[in-house]
Parts: structure tokens; C-alpha cells; sequence
């Protein structure tokens, strides 16, 4: 029995998930508004298969006029609009100002995670099924997980930003797009 | 400094290809609304909270119609526009085919 609750809390955020991974940009979504990344882990680099992959793997049968709206709406992003913070569910990470969530629709059940910087690039990351009685992501372990993982990958993300190692280029990124190792 | 590398996606190709037109274009127009809406409260420097008290609605619904996934009525859309002084239709008649409607020996024919 977990006597102090609390500290698995403290625990959770000073020993962050290590993860590698690389940053890959979509080919489906690159636009005159706005490019779409997603990430491969180390551990689905054999099967080339992204975060979002998974998301779309998990969630297609199941939801599949989600999903279905969810790629319109990306594709509508890239295409028209740019990710402009208004369409994107803000605050979504914590500490972490840059994670949104794409859809806040009360009538929709998915949830999918993404990294914003600025208008013109997004990152996506996992998600799933949010039950409507939850209130934090918290309380579902799928999410949190694809959260919290997505919040490790935005930090490195981010820390490469601020060293000059990634840069945004009119609507790309561009620099080293390899996170493997302790370096950031 | 090098780009990304690209990725392609099976499942995404799969997916997208059984997304009509009609259907791509309804979400463009949503999502468009909402950005011109956007861009109309920045622009006069109107909150959220003003408009909705404008629009006689609680926050939580302008929050949605700018999300981009509200099915607006005509009668919301056509409050907006006087409300922010934009246009968010376009129901000018046009000259062309208006032309084609022509008084012929007193009778309207087209």
C-alpha cells in the first residue's frame, strides 16, 4: 500500500522518462500554411512507425468518423489555416506551455496530443479515448502516458531550440533531428 | 542544417483517400470561419467575454466557435457579421448571371 501518494507525484516529475527518438516530418501534411511532424521512438525505429501511426492504428476501427474528421482537420490546418492556438486545445502539458490537445469537440471522445511552435509547425504525438467522466488526463492511464511521454519529447525538443540545434525556416524546421543519448 | 526526413504513412494515405471533397471543403469552411472571426476580434481588439456578451451567448460557446468545429446556422453567422462588421457570406448576386436573367416581352425568362 502507497502510505504517501504524494510523493509518487514529486517522484514522477524529477525522474523523467528517457526516451530516444527522432523527429520526422509527414509527408502527407506539408502545406503552404503549416508542416506536420511526428516522432518515431527508438523502439518503433525497425517498423518506421510514428506516434501518430499508432494513434491512427489504435483508434481507426473503433472511431473511425473521428478519425476521419481529425485528418480533415489536419489537413485543413496545413492547407488554410496554420496552427493557429484557437483552433488547438491549449495547456495540455503541464509546465509546459507548447502541448495542446486537437480536438475539443464535447460531443467527440479522442484525444490526440501535439507540440505547437507557433503557427506553422506541429508535432503530433499519441493520444486515445478520453471517457467523458474524467476530468483530468490524469485519470486515465492510456493518456497520461501518451502525455507525459509527449511532455519528455517536447522538453528535448524544446532544449534543442533554445541551443540552436533546431530552428524554424519559413514553415519547417530545420537542423538535427536526432534525439538519441543524454545530449539535451 | 538539413531538413526532416520525410515519412510517409500507409494508414494516413488509407484514411484520407476516403475523405470526399464535400466533406474536406466543410471542414476547410469551419475552420476558415473561425479564423475570420478570430481575426476580426484581435483586429478590434474585442475579448471573448465582450463578444459573447455582445452575441448574448455564455464564453464557452464563442470558445467553440472558434475551435473549428461549430456548424454554424445562417442566422449565427449573419448576427456575427453585424455584430464584428465583417462578411462571412457572400450573397452578392452575380453580375453574370444575373445578366441571364433577362425581361423578355415583358415575362422574366433565364
Amino acid at each position: 500500500m502507497n502510505y504517501f501518494p504524494g510523493l509518487c507525484v514529486i517522484f514522477e516529475y524529477t525522474n523523467p522518462l528517457i526516451v530516444n527518438f527522432e523527429v520526422v516530418r509527414l509527408d502527407e501534411f506539408s502545406g503552404s500554411n503549416a508542416t506536420l511532424y511526428s516522432i518515431v521512438l527508438e523502439e518503433d525505429s525497425v517498423e518506421d512507425q510514428t506516434l501518430f501511426d499508432k494513434f491512427l492504428h489504435e483508434n481507426s476501427s473503433l472511431y473511425p468518423a473521428e478519425i476521419k474528421d481529425i485528418l480533415s482537420r489536419l489537413f485543413s490546418i496545413t492547407h488554410k489555416t496554420g496552427a493557429q492556438d484557437f483552433l488547438l486545445k491549449p495547456n495540455e502539458g503541464g509546465f509546459s506551455d507548447d502541448l495542446v490537445a486537437l480536438y475539443d469537440d464535447p460531443k467527440k471522445h479522442l484525444r490526440l496530443y501535439a507540440i505547437r511552435f507557433g503557427v506553422n509547425v506541429l508535432i503530433l504525438g499519441g493520444g486515445g479515448y478520453k471517457p467523458k467522466k474524467i476530468k483530468a488526463l490524469q485519470e486515465n492511464p492510456k493518456l497520461r502516458k501518451e502525455n507525459y511521454l509527449l511532455r519528455e519529447c517536447a522538453k528535448r525538443i524544446d532544449s534543442r531550440i533554445r541551443d540552436k540545434g533546431l530552428m524554424l525556416f519559413e514553415n519547417e524546421l530545420i537542423g538535427d533531428f536526432n534525439f538519441y543519448g543524454d545530449e539535451d | 542544417m538539413q531538413k526532416a526526413r520525410r515519412h510517409s504513412s500507409a494508414i494516413v494515405k488509407e484514411i484520407m483517400a476516403t475523405i470526399t471533397p464535400e466533406e474536406q471543403n466543410r471542414t476547410d469552411n469551419k475552420m476558415l470561419i473561425a479564423v475570420k472571426i478570430a481575426e476580426a476580434l484581435k483586429s478590434k481588439q474585442i475579448s471573448q467575454k465582450d463578444f459573447a456578451s455582445k452575441m448574448g451567448k455564455v464564453p464557452s460557446e464563442i470558445n467553440k466557435w472558434l475551435s473549428g468545429t461549430n456548424n454554424f446556422t445562417l442566422d449565427i453567422l449573419s448576427d456575427i457579421e453585424r455584430a464584428l462588421d465583417i462578411k462571412l457570406l457572400n450573397t452578392q448576386i452575380d453580375a453574370s448571371s444575373n445578366s441571364s436573367m433577362t425581361l423578355q416581352n415583358g415575362r422574366r425568362s433565364s
